[in-house]
């Protein structure tokens, strides 16, 4: 992995001018700034989940509001997991990029996504709903 | 930044479409959910703004990149929020 100073050891303290103005203190106040790239590609990620959410919850609203021939039961339960989905995704954006760039600061290995598997098995169940109400 | 614009047109998109679908049904707390997320796409418009790429001729410091950490707390915030208002008006509003 390349690193700004990388020569150095992470000591535990911040190693950045101004880590103490920071926000979140509790992400810059530990190791040193990692490559640029790096904070870059995980903004990315970042805003990639923040468009992920909006998909989700388009595909909920849209479901509700479009009049398909579903049974409306099915149909309102898939376009609530979607909404769910959608919902719990800026909270992985937001915690995702805090435990990634902690991971970048102290020079540690990346953590995985924990909405991964939740989210593919929640599209699993959507698309498992819509086909039930489909043919029943 | 290309991924900031990326964010900022699809949440132009998702306004105009909720605006299209909560439009017939303004009142209440139907419009409460279409303030809200007007205002969760300005949020995002600004924050791209303040991200936006210098001009070329500008000096390139590449390690100056600070994570904009209020910036992300505020999109993830206002996507959660203006999402979630639209979702609860439709539901609300296709089985009234």
């Amino acid at each position: 992995m390349v690193k700004r100073g990388s020569s150095a050891p992470h000591p535990d303290g911040p190693t950045s001018p101004g880590a103490s103005t920071r926000w979140p203190r509790r992400v810059f106040s530990q190791g040193s700034d990692p490559d640029p790239r790096f904070s870059l590609a995980n903004e990315r990620t970042f805003l990639a989940w923040i468009r992920t959410s909006l998909a989700l919850f388009a595909a909920g609203v849209a479901l509700e509001a479009v009049n398909l021939p579903i049974v409306p039961g099915l149909r309102r339960a898939a376009a609530i997991v979607l909404i769910l989905l959608g919902a719990a995704a800026p909270a992985q954006a937001w915690f995702g990029w805090v435990r990634t760039e902690l991971a970048l600061r102290r020079g540690r290995g990346l953590p995985p996504p924990l909405m991964a598997v939740p989210l593919g098995g929640g599209l699993m169940l959507v698309g498992i709903l819509v086909l039930l109400g489909l043919i029943l | 930044m290309l991924a900031w614009r990326r964010t900022a047109a699809a949440f132009v998109v998702a306004a105009a479409g909720a605006g299209r679908f909560l439009l017939p049904h303004l009142g209440g707390w139907i419009f409460l959910a279409a303030v809200v997320n007007a205002t969760a796409v300005v949020i995002v418009a600004a924050a791209a703004l303040r991200r936006r790429l210098p001009p070329a001729a500008a000096p390139a410091v590449l390690n100056s990149a600070r994570p904009p950490g209020p910036w992300l707390a505020a999109v993830a915030l206002a996507t959660a929020v203006g999402g979630l208002s639209v979702a609860l008006a439709a539901l609300a509003g296709s089985h009234p």
